[in-house]
Protein backbone atom coordinates (compact mmCIF):
# COMPACT_ATOMS: atom_id res chain seq x y z
CA UNK A 1 0.00 0.00 0.00
CA UNK A 2 3.23 2.54 -0.06
CA UNK A 3 2.05 2.47 -4.00
CA UNK A 4 -1.26 4.51 -2.56
CA UNK A 5 0.64 6.00 0.04
CA UNK A 6 -1.06 9.50 -0.85
CA UNK A 7 -4.95 8.22 -1.35
CA UNK A 8 -5.03 6.88 2.27
CA UNK A 9 -4.10 9.61 4.26
CA UNK A 10 -7.33 9.57 6.06
CA UNK A 11 -9.95 6.64 6.58
CA UNK A 12 -11.96 8.56 4.23
CA UNK A 13 -9.47 8.17 1.79
CA UNK A 14 -8.50 4.54 2.76
CA UNK A 15 -12.07 3.56 2.05
CA UNK A 16 -12.43 5.32 -1.66
CA UNK A 17 -8.75 3.44 -2.20
CA UNK A 18 -9.97 0.25 -1.16
CA UNK A 19 -12.92 0.28 -3.13
CA UNK A 20 -10.70 1.08 -5.99
CA UNK A 21 -8.18 -1.40 -5.32
CA UNK A 22 -11.47 -3.73 -5.40
CA UNK A 23 -12.98 -2.57 -8.77
CA UNK A 24 -9.31 -3.90 -10.04
CA UNK A 25 -9.22 -7.28 -8.67
CA UNK A 26 -6.94 -6.88 -5.78
CA UNK A 27 -7.44 -9.59 -2.80
CA UNK A 28 -4.77 -8.79 -0.50
CA UNK A 29 -2.74 -5.71 0.54
CA UNK A 30 0.50 -5.64 2.23
CA UNK A 31 -0.08 -2.03 4.95
CA UNK A 32 0.98 -1.06 7.76
CA UNK A 33 -1.35 0.26 9.89
CA UNK A 34 -2.62 3.67 9.78
CA UNK A 35 -2.57 6.08 12.55
CA UNK A 36 -5.95 6.34 12.33
CA UNK A 37 -7.44 3.50 12.98
CA UNK A 38 -6.01 0.49 14.52
CA UNK A 39 -5.95 -3.56 12.96
CA UNK A 40 -9.69 -4.06 13.96
CA UNK A 41 -10.69 -1.09 12.46
CA UNK A 42 -8.45 -1.66 9.19
CA UNK A 43 -9.52 -5.75 9.27
CA UNK A 44 -13.05 -4.16 9.05
CA UNK A 45 -13.04 -2.11 6.16
CA UNK A 46 -10.87 -4.63 4.47
CA UNK A 47 -13.34 -7.38 5.03
CA UNK A 48 -16.09 -5.62 3.87
CA UNK A 49 -14.44 -5.72 0.71
CA UNK A 50 -13.12 -9.37 0.84
CA UNK A 51 -9.88 -8.07 0.89
CA UNK A 52 -7.14 -9.20 3.90
CA UNK A 53 -3.79 -7.83 4.85
CA UNK A 54 -1.27 -10.20 4.27
CA UNK A 55 0.83 -9.51 7.09
CA UNK A 56 1.53 -7.34 10.72
CA UNK A 57 4.56 -5.23 10.56
CA UNK A 58 7.25 -4.97 13.55
CA UNK A 59 10.25 -2.37 12.82
CA UNK A 60 13.43 -3.12 14.85
CA UNK A 61 13.86 0.46 15.65
CA UNK A 62 11.13 0.41 17.85
CA UNK A 63 12.92 -1.98 20.26
CA UNK A 64 14.73 0.44 22.62
CA UNK A 65 14.78 -1.56 26.18
CA UNK A 66 14.26 -4.79 27.63
CA UNK A 67 11.21 -6.35 27.20
CA UNK A 68 10.45 -4.67 23.95
CA UNK A 69 11.10 -7.07 21.47
CA UNK A 70 8.71 -9.57 23.31
CA UNK A 71 6.25 -6.96 23.51
CA UNK A 72 6.03 -6.26 20.06
CA UNK A 73 5.76 -9.85 19.29
CA UNK A 74 3.23 -10.30 21.45
CA UNK A 75 1.69 -7.17 19.40
CA UNK A 76 2.34 -8.24 15.83
CA UNK A 77 0.93 -11.85 17.27
CA UNK A 78 -2.33 -10.41 17.93
CA UNK A 79 -2.79 -8.17 14.53
CA UNK A 80 -2.01 -11.36 12.76
CA UNK A 81 -4.80 -12.65 14.68
CA UNK A 82 -6.88 -9.93 13.45
CA UNK A 83 -6.13 -10.22 10.05
CA UNK A 84 -5.36 -13.91 9.96
CA UNK A 85 -2.47 -14.24 8.44
CA UNK A 86 1.18 -15.52 9.75
CA UNK A 87 3.73 -13.14 8.12
CA UNK A 88 5.51 -10.16 10.20
CA UNK A 89 7.31 -7.78 7.99
CA UNK A 90 10.14 -5.65 9.34
CA UNK A 91 12.23 -2.41 8.13
CA UNK A 92 15.33 -2.25 6.91
CA UNK A 93 18.55 -1.74 8.14
CA UNK A 94 19.08 1.11 9.50
CA UNK A 95 21.83 3.57 8.74
CA UNK A 96 23.77 2.82 11.63
CA UNK A 97 24.50 -0.34 10.80
CA UNK A 98 25.34 0.04 7.23
CA UNK A 99 28.90 1.09 7.17
CA UNK A 100 30.96 -1.78 7.64
CA UNK A 101 30.63 -5.71 7.34
CA UNK A 102 30.66 -6.06 11.12
CA UNK A 103 27.38 -3.62 11.38
CA UNK A 104 25.65 -6.00 8.88
CA UNK A 105 26.78 -8.93 10.95
CA UNK A 106 25.07 -6.94 14.12
CA UNK A 107 22.01 -6.34 12.67
CA UNK A 108 21.83 -9.97 11.19
CA UNK A 109 21.75 -10.97 14.96
CA UNK A 110 19.42 -8.46 15.72
CA UNK A 111 16.90 -9.87 13.09
CA UNK A 112 17.65 -13.75 13.73
CA UNK A 113 16.52 -12.99 17.21
CA UNK A 114 13.63 -11.06 16.66
CA UNK A 115 13.38 -14.00 13.83
CA UNK A 116 13.82 -17.01 16.23
CA UNK A 117 10.87 -14.66 18.73
CA UNK A 118 8.41 -14.46 15.94
CA UNK A 119 8.95 -18.32 14.81
CA UNK A 120 8.34 -19.33 18.70
CA UNK A 121 4.58 -17.65 18.14
CA UNK A 122 4.29 -19.36 14.97
CA UNK A 123 5.04 -16.22 13.04
CA UNK A 124 7.12 -15.65 9.80
CA UNK A 125 9.62 -12.96 10.46
CA UNK A 126 10.53 -11.13 6.38
CA UNK A 127 13.26 -8.61 6.01
CA UNK A 128 12.30 -6.52 3.08
CA UNK A 129 15.66 -5.62 1.19
CA UNK A 130 16.36 -2.77 -1.46
CA UNK A 131 19.29 -2.15 -3.28
CA UNK A 132 22.28 -0.82 -0.74
CA UNK A 133 22.63 -3.97 1.16
CA UNK A 134 24.37 -4.29 -2.60
CA UNK A 135 27.29 -3.26 -0.81
CA UNK A 136 30.55 -5.19 -1.15
CA UNK A 137 32.90 -5.65 1.27
CA UNK A 138 35.74 -7.44 -0.35
CA UNK A 139 34.54 -10.45 -1.32
CA UNK A 140 31.17 -10.42 0.20
CA UNK A 141 28.26 -8.02 0.02
CA UNK A 142 26.20 -7.04 2.91
CA UNK A 143 22.74 -9.24 1.36
CA UNK A 144 25.43 -11.97 1.40
CA UNK A 145 25.89 -11.38 5.26
CA UNK A 146 22.55 -10.92 6.18
CA UNK A 147 21.20 -14.05 4.56
CA UNK A 148 24.28 -16.19 5.74
CA UNK A 149 24.42 -15.01 9.54
CA UNK A 150 20.82 -15.50 10.16
CA UNK A 151 18.89 -18.99 10.49
CA UNK A 152 16.89 -19.52 7.35
CA UNK A 153 13.83 -21.23 9.97
CA UNK A 154 14.17 -17.33 12.17
CA UNK A 155 14.07 -14.62 8.75
CA UNK A 156 12.76 -14.79 5.16
CA UNK A 157 13.58 -12.31 2.19
CA UNK A 158 11.26 -10.17 0.67
CA UNK A 159 12.84 -9.62 -2.69
CA UNK A 160 11.63 -6.75 -5.09
CA UNK A 161 12.90 -7.46 -8.82
CA UNK A 162 13.16 -3.26 -8.92
CA UNK A 163 15.90 -2.80 -6.54
CA UNK A 164 17.66 -6.53 -7.14
CA UNK A 165 17.98 -4.56 -10.98
CA UNK A 166 18.84 -1.11 -9.12
CA UNK A 167 21.86 -3.35 -6.85
CA UNK A 168 22.98 -4.33 -10.48
CA UNK A 169 22.51 -7.67 -10.70
CA UNK A 170 20.28 -8.91 -13.17
CA UNK A 171 17.10 -10.36 -11.39
CA UNK A 172 16.47 -13.47 -12.93
CA UNK A 173 20.03 -14.85 -11.39
CA UNK A 174 19.80 -12.68 -7.96
CA UNK A 175 16.64 -14.25 -7.41
CA UNK A 176 18.09 -17.75 -7.06
CA UNK A 177 20.12 -16.63 -4.17
CA UNK A 178 16.64 -16.66 -2.20
CA UNK A 179 15.94 -20.32 -2.19
CA UNK A 180 13.96 -21.33 0.73
CA UNK A 181 14.08 -17.99 2.11
CA UNK A 182 11.36 -16.19 0.03
CA UNK A 183 7.88 -16.46 -0.29
CA UNK A 184 6.42 -13.52 -1.66
CA UNK A 185 8.49 -11.30 -4.24
CA UNK A 186 7.92 -7.36 -4.97
CA UNK A 187 6.80 -6.31 -8.86
CA UNK A 188 7.31 -3.69 -10.32
CA UNK A 189 8.96 -2.75 -13.94
CA UNK A 190 12.34 -0.53 -14.72
CA UNK A 191 11.75 1.51 -17.72
CA UNK A 192 13.62 3.96 -19.50
CA UNK A 193 11.26 6.94 -20.91
CA UNK A 194 13.15 8.82 -23.01
CA UNK A 195 10.22 11.46 -23.36
CA UNK A 196 12.59 13.64 -23.08
CA UNK A 197 16.81 14.96 -22.80
CA UNK A 198 19.63 13.58 -23.83
CA UNK A 199 19.78 9.51 -24.06
CA UNK A 200 23.18 9.65 -21.73
CA UNK A 201 21.56 11.41 -19.10
CA UNK A 202 17.51 10.41 -19.10
CA UNK A 203 16.66 8.83 -15.40
CA UNK A 204 15.16 5.06 -14.99
CA UNK A 205 11.94 4.94 -14.05
CA UNK A 206 9.41 2.63 -12.02
CA UNK A 207 6.70 1.44 -14.25
CA UNK A 208 4.00 -1.10 -14.18
CA UNK A 209 4.96 -4.86 -14.70
CA UNK A 210 5.29 -4.89 -18.16
CA UNK A 211 5.84 -1.40 -19.09
CA UNK A 212 9.69 -1.76 -18.85
CA UNK A 213 12.96 -3.87 -20.02
CA UNK A 214 13.11 -6.39 -17.01
CA UNK A 215 13.42 -9.67 -18.12
CA UNK A 216 9.82 -11.09 -16.63
CA UNK A 217 9.96 -14.95 -18.28
CA UNK A 218 13.40 -14.74 -16.67
CA UNK A 219 11.94 -13.52 -13.48
CA UNK A 220 8.72 -15.41 -13.47
CA UNK A 221 10.45 -18.72 -14.06
CA UNK A 222 13.27 -18.01 -11.30
CA UNK A 223 10.27 -17.43 -8.90
CA UNK A 224 8.41 -20.10 -9.48
CA UNK A 225 11.88 -22.21 -9.40
CA UNK A 226 12.61 -20.79 -5.43
CA UNK A 227 8.85 -21.27 -4.34
CA UNK A 228 7.28 -17.87 -4.99
CA UNK A 229 3.64 -18.03 -3.58
CA UNK A 230 3.18 -14.42 -4.46
CA UNK A 231 4.12 -11.43 -6.02
CA UNK A 232 2.66 -8.23 -4.42
CA UNK A 233 2.41 -5.27 -6.75
CA UNK A 234 4.47 -1.75 -5.84
CA UNK A 235 4.81 0.62 -7.43
CA UNK A 236 6.92 3.56 -5.48
CA UNK A 237 6.76 6.39 -7.86
CA UNK A 238 3.83 6.85 -10.91
CA UNK A 239 4.23 9.21 -14.20
CA UNK A 240 0.16 8.60 -14.33
CA UNK A 241 -2.77 7.75 -12.12
CA UNK A 242 -1.71 5.01 -9.82
CA UNK A 243 -4.54 2.89 -9.78
CA UNK A 244 -3.77 3.27 -13.50
CA UNK A 245 -0.80 1.80 -13.11
CA UNK A 246 -1.87 -0.92 -10.42
CA UNK A 247 -4.12 -1.86 -13.09
CA UNK A 248 -1.49 -2.12 -15.42
CA UNK A 249 0.34 -4.01 -13.76
CA UNK A 250 -2.68 -6.58 -12.72
CA UNK A 251 -3.31 -6.43 -16.55
CA UNK A 252 0.23 -8.00 -17.33
CA UNK A 253 0.63 -10.33 -14.61
CA UNK A 254 -3.09 -12.11 -15.92
CA UNK A 255 -1.04 -12.14 -19.14
CA UNK A 256 1.77 -14.02 -17.72
CA UNK A 257 -0.43 -16.70 -16.20
CA UNK A 258 0.02 -15.52 -12.37
CA UNK A 259 -3.11 -15.10 -10.83
CA UNK B 1 42.89 -12.85 -33.53
CA UNK B 2 43.13 -8.91 -32.51
CA UNK B 3 45.97 -8.25 -30.00
CA UNK B 4 43.56 -6.65 -26.95
CA UNK B 5 43.81 -3.34 -25.86
CA UNK B 6 43.41 -1.35 -22.60
CA UNK B 7 42.26 2.44 -23.22
CA UNK B 8 41.44 5.13 -21.08
CA UNK B 9 38.57 7.42 -21.77
CA UNK B 10 39.35 10.77 -20.97
CA UNK B 11 36.23 12.18 -20.19
CA UNK B 12 36.78 10.66 -16.72
CA UNK B 13 39.48 12.77 -16.82
CA UNK B 14 37.73 15.95 -17.89
CA UNK B 15 39.27 18.25 -15.25
CA UNK B 16 43.02 17.18 -15.53
CA UNK B 17 43.09 18.32 -19.17
CA UNK B 18 41.87 21.66 -19.09
CA UNK B 19 44.59 23.48 -21.31
CA UNK B 20 47.68 21.99 -22.67
CA UNK B 21 49.95 21.53 -19.62
CA UNK B 22 47.62 19.36 -17.69
CA UNK B 23 46.86 17.74 -20.93
CA UNK B 24 50.10 16.60 -21.21
CA UNK B 25 51.05 15.79 -17.69
CA UNK B 26 47.48 14.09 -17.52
CA UNK B 27 49.20 11.48 -20.71
CA UNK B 28 52.03 11.04 -18.79
CA UNK B 29 50.28 9.35 -15.73
CA UNK B 30 47.68 7.71 -18.37
CA UNK B 31 51.10 6.62 -19.72
CA UNK B 32 52.41 5.56 -15.96
CA UNK B 33 49.79 3.27 -15.67
CA UNK B 34 50.47 1.04 -18.22
CA UNK B 35 47.32 1.85 -20.63
CA UNK B 36 47.95 1.63 -24.38
CA UNK B 37 45.83 4.40 -25.87
CA UNK B 38 43.02 6.74 -24.99
CA UNK B 39 39.70 7.97 -26.24
CA UNK B 40 39.37 11.38 -26.47
CA UNK B 41 38.05 14.34 -28.22
CA UNK B 42 40.32 17.06 -29.55
CA UNK B 43 41.16 19.82 -27.44
CA UNK B 44 40.95 23.11 -28.86
CA UNK B 45 44.60 23.89 -26.73
CA UNK B 46 46.41 21.55 -29.11
CA UNK B 47 46.52 20.87 -32.75
CA UNK B 48 45.97 17.36 -34.14
CA UNK B 49 49.74 16.92 -34.97
CA UNK B 50 50.80 17.67 -31.78
CA UNK B 51 48.14 15.97 -30.23
CA UNK B 52 49.02 13.11 -32.22
CA UNK B 53 52.99 13.55 -30.98
CA UNK B 54 52.86 13.68 -27.74
CA UNK B 55 50.30 10.11 -27.43
CA UNK B 56 53.16 8.81 -29.55
CA UNK B 57 55.68 10.04 -27.60
CA UNK B 58 54.47 8.21 -24.70
CA UNK B 59 53.81 4.97 -26.76
CA UNK B 60 50.30 6.20 -26.71
CA UNK B 61 47.31 5.58 -28.90
CA UNK B 62 44.33 7.50 -29.89
CA UNK B 63 41.62 5.22 -30.67
CA UNK B 64 39.10 6.92 -32.52
CA UNK B 65 37.98 10.55 -34.19
CA UNK B 66 35.18 12.22 -32.26
CA UNK B 67 32.45 14.09 -33.91
CA UNK B 68 28.81 14.91 -34.19
CA UNK B 69 26.64 12.50 -36.63
CA UNK B 70 25.26 15.15 -38.11
CA UNK B 71 28.72 16.48 -39.20
CA UNK B 72 30.07 12.88 -40.63
CA UNK B 73 29.26 13.41 -44.37
CA UNK B 74 29.83 16.79 -44.79
CA UNK B 75 32.65 16.79 -43.01
CA UNK B 76 34.06 13.34 -44.32
CA UNK B 77 37.46 14.54 -45.52
CA UNK B 78 38.45 16.55 -42.65
CA UNK B 79 37.41 13.34 -40.61
CA UNK B 80 39.60 11.76 -43.25
CA UNK B 81 42.69 13.92 -42.23
CA UNK B 82 42.21 13.72 -38.63
CA UNK B 83 42.21 9.55 -39.11
CA UNK B 84 45.38 9.73 -40.95
CA UNK B 85 47.30 12.15 -38.62
CA UNK B 86 46.22 9.81 -35.67
CA UNK B 87 47.06 6.42 -37.31
CA UNK B 88 43.40 5.26 -36.82
CA UNK B 89 40.51 4.09 -38.78
CA UNK B 90 37.77 4.80 -36.24
CA UNK B 91 35.19 7.58 -36.08
CA UNK B 92 33.06 8.03 -33.22
CA UNK B 93 29.61 9.39 -32.53
CA UNK B 94 27.54 9.52 -29.95
CA UNK B 95 24.19 11.28 -29.24
CA UNK B 96 20.75 10.95 -31.33
CA UNK B 97 19.73 13.86 -33.16
CA UNK B 98 16.98 16.32 -31.96
CA UNK B 99 14.02 14.65 -32.17
CA UNK B 100 14.48 11.28 -33.12
CA UNK B 101 14.58 9.51 -29.63
CA UNK B 102 10.92 9.81 -28.62
CA UNK B 103 9.55 7.68 -31.05
CA UNK B 104 10.04 4.14 -32.83
CA UNK B 105 9.63 6.37 -36.40
CA UNK B 106 12.16 8.68 -34.90
CA UNK B 107 14.73 5.42 -34.38
CA UNK B 108 14.02 4.44 -37.79
CA UNK B 109 15.59 8.26 -38.74
CA UNK B 110 18.11 7.66 -36.64
CA UNK B 111 19.33 4.22 -38.23
CA UNK B 112 18.87 5.72 -41.20
CA UNK B 113 21.46 8.58 -40.59
CA UNK B 114 24.21 6.39 -39.05
CA UNK B 115 23.81 3.75 -41.94
CA UNK B 116 24.11 7.06 -44.49
CA UNK B 117 27.20 8.20 -42.59
CA UNK B 118 29.08 4.67 -42.11
CA UNK B 119 28.35 4.25 -46.22
CA UNK B 120 30.35 7.38 -46.37
CA UNK B 121 33.12 6.54 -44.61
CA UNK B 122 33.21 3.02 -45.62
CA UNK B 123 34.17 4.38 -49.21
CA UNK B 124 37.22 6.00 -47.64
CA UNK B 125 38.54 2.51 -45.33
CA UNK B 126 36.95 4.46 -42.52
CA UNK B 127 34.54 2.84 -39.65
CA UNK B 128 31.82 4.60 -38.24
CA UNK B 129 31.32 3.31 -34.27
CA UNK B 130 28.08 4.55 -31.90
CA UNK B 131 28.56 4.79 -29.11
CA UNK B 132 25.22 3.94 -27.24
CA UNK B 133 24.01 5.23 -23.69
CA UNK B 134 21.11 3.85 -21.41
CA UNK B 135 18.34 6.10 -23.19
CA UNK B 136 18.53 4.02 -26.14
CA UNK B 137 17.40 1.42 -24.43
CA UNK B 138 14.05 2.63 -24.32
CA UNK B 139 10.76 0.61 -24.76
CA UNK B 140 8.03 1.84 -27.07
CA UNK B 141 5.31 -0.40 -25.27
CA UNK B 142 1.76 -0.35 -27.42
CA UNK B 143 -0.72 -1.44 -24.68
CA UNK B 144 -3.44 -2.03 -27.72
CA UNK B 145 -1.43 -4.62 -28.99
CA UNK B 146 0.78 -5.76 -25.90
CA UNK B 147 3.89 -5.40 -28.14
CA UNK B 148 6.82 -3.92 -26.73
CA UNK B 149 9.58 -2.24 -28.99
CA UNK B 150 13.29 -1.50 -28.14
CA UNK B 151 14.61 1.37 -29.34
CA UNK B 152 18.26 0.05 -29.37
CA UNK B 153 16.22 -2.97 -31.26
CA UNK B 154 15.15 -0.59 -34.19
CA UNK B 155 18.64 0.78 -34.94
CA UNK B 156 20.43 -2.53 -35.12
CA UNK B 157 18.16 -4.09 -36.74
CA UNK B 158 17.84 -1.29 -40.03
CA UNK B 159 21.25 -0.47 -39.69
CA UNK B 160 24.43 -3.15 -41.43
CA UNK B 161 27.39 -4.30 -40.62
CA UNK B 162 29.95 -1.83 -41.14
CA UNK B 163 27.51 0.41 -38.51
CA UNK B 164 29.21 -0.53 -35.46
CA UNK B 165 28.51 0.16 -31.86
CA UNK B 166 30.37 0.55 -29.03
CA UNK B 167 28.51 -0.23 -25.95
CA UNK B 168 28.90 0.54 -22.02
CA UNK B 169 28.29 -2.13 -19.33
CA UNK B 170 27.18 0.33 -17.16
CA UNK B 171 24.57 1.99 -19.21
CA UNK B 172 23.17 -1.46 -20.38
CA UNK B 173 22.67 -2.32 -16.36
CA UNK B 174 21.19 1.30 -15.99
CA UNK B 175 18.66 0.83 -18.79
CA UNK B 176 17.32 -2.45 -16.66
CA UNK B 177 18.79 -4.76 -19.06
CA UNK B 178 21.53 -7.78 -18.33
CA UNK B 179 24.56 -6.83 -19.05
CA UNK B 180 25.87 -10.55 -21.07
CA UNK B 181 23.14 -10.77 -22.25
CA UNK B 182 22.69 -7.95 -23.78
CA UNK B 183 26.07 -7.99 -25.29
CA UNK B 184 25.16 -11.28 -26.90
CA UNK B 185 21.98 -10.20 -28.36
CA UNK B 186 22.72 -6.66 -30.00
CA UNK B 187 26.59 -6.33 -30.52
CA UNK B 188 27.61 -9.81 -31.80
CA UNK B 189 30.44 -8.98 -34.33
CA UNK B 190 29.15 -5.13 -33.99
CA UNK B 191 31.26 -3.88 -31.38
CA UNK B 192 35.14 -4.19 -31.14
CA UNK B 193 35.20 -1.20 -28.12
CA UNK B 194 33.55 -1.41 -25.20
CA UNK B 195 33.35 1.09 -21.86
CA UNK B 196 34.38 -0.87 -18.75
CA UNK B 197 33.24 0.99 -15.53
CA UNK B 198 31.95 -0.42 -12.40
CA UNK B 199 28.42 0.27 -10.57
CA UNK B 200 27.83 -0.15 -6.53
CA UNK B 201 27.23 1.04 -3.30
CA UNK B 202 29.58 2.06 -0.99
CA UNK B 203 29.58 1.35 2.76
CA UNK B 204 27.02 3.65 4.39
CA UNK B 205 25.29 4.97 1.17
CA UNK B 206 21.94 4.82 0.13
CA UNK B 207 23.04 6.05 -3.39
CA UNK B 208 25.29 4.04 -6.16
CA UNK B 209 28.04 5.75 -7.78
CA UNK B 210 30.19 4.48 -10.67
CA UNK B 211 33.26 2.89 -10.13
CA UNK B 212 36.07 1.27 -11.13
CA UNK B 213 36.44 -2.00 -13.21
CA UNK B 214 36.22 -4.62 -10.57
CA UNK B 215 34.53 -3.10 -8.13
CA UNK B 216 30.79 -2.84 -7.25
CA UNK B 217 27.78 -5.48 -8.47
CA UNK B 218 28.64 -6.54 -12.02
CA UNK B 219 29.46 -10.45 -12.67
CA UNK B 220 33.38 -9.14 -14.44
CA UNK B 221 34.34 -12.41 -15.36
CA UNK B 222 30.34 -13.16 -17.47
CA UNK B 223 30.63 -9.55 -18.86
CA UNK B 224 34.18 -9.96 -20.24
CA UNK B 225 33.73 -13.13 -21.19
CA UNK B 226 30.54 -12.19 -23.15
CA UNK B 227 32.20 -9.27 -24.75
CA UNK B 228 35.70 -10.98 -25.85
CA UNK B 229 33.05 -13.75 -27.54
CA UNK B 230 31.33 -10.93 -29.32
CA UNK B 231 34.71 -9.56 -31.28
CA UNK B 232 35.54 -6.50 -28.94
CA UNK B 233 39.18 -6.19 -28.54
CA UNK B 234 39.77 -2.87 -26.97
CA UNK B 235 38.45 -2.20 -23.19
CA UNK B 236 37.80 1.40 -22.75
CA UNK B 237 37.88 2.08 -18.85
CA UNK B 238 35.57 4.77 -18.08
CA UNK B 239 34.04 5.87 -14.72
CA UNK B 240 31.18 9.14 -15.35
CA UNK B 241 31.86 10.22 -11.43
CA UNK B 242 35.08 9.43 -9.34
CA UNK B 243 34.72 10.07 -5.61
CA UNK B 244 38.22 10.13 -5.24
CA UNK B 245 41.34 10.63 -7.22
CA UNK B 246 40.52 8.96 -10.61
CA UNK B 247 44.17 8.69 -11.34
CA UNK B 248 43.92 5.94 -8.42
CA UNK B 249 40.39 4.92 -9.48
CA UNK B 250 41.93 3.76 -13.38
CA UNK B 251 45.07 2.48 -11.85
CA UNK B 252 42.25 -0.17 -10.18
CA UNK B 253 40.56 -0.69 -13.31
CA UNK B 254 44.12 -1.07 -14.91
CA UNK B 255 44.85 -4.37 -12.69
CA UNK B 256 41.27 -5.38 -12.64
CA UNK B 257 41.52 -5.41 -16.83
CA UNK B 258 44.94 -6.77 -16.57
CA UNK B 259 43.08 -9.59 -14.11
CA UNK B 260 40.16 -9.75 -16.24
CA UNK B 261 41.95 -10.31 -20.05
CA UNK B 262 44.73 -12.36 -18.50
CA UNK B 263 47.44 -10.44 -20.50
Amino acid sequence: MYTVRDSMKTEEQLIGTLGKLEKLGIENVQISIPAYTDADGLEKLLRQRGMSADSAYMPTDSMKGPGDSERLVEKAKRECGIFGCDVVRTNSIPAEYRKNADGYRRYAEILDREGKLCRAAGLKYVYHFHAFEFVTFGETRGIDILLSETDAANVYFQPDVFWLTNAGTEPSVSLMMFRGRAFWIHVKDYAIKQLEGVVESVPYCLAPVGEGNLNWPGILRAASEIGIERYVIEQDQCDRDVFDCIGASVDSLHKMGIY
Amino acid sequence: MKKLMKSVQMYTLRDYMTDRESLLETLNKVAGLGYDGVQTQLPAFISPEEYAAELAARGLYADSISSPLLEVIGNRDGLARLCSIFGIDVVRVNGMPEGTSNSKEGFMSFAEQLQQAADSLSQLGIRLMYHNHHGEFTMFCDPKTGENVCGMDIVVKNTRSNVLFQPDIHHIHYAGFDIAETLKKYFDRRAVYIHMQGYGFRPGDSEPYTMPVGLGTYDWKEVTRAALDIGVYNFVAEQDWCLGDPFTDLAFSKRSLDLLLGC
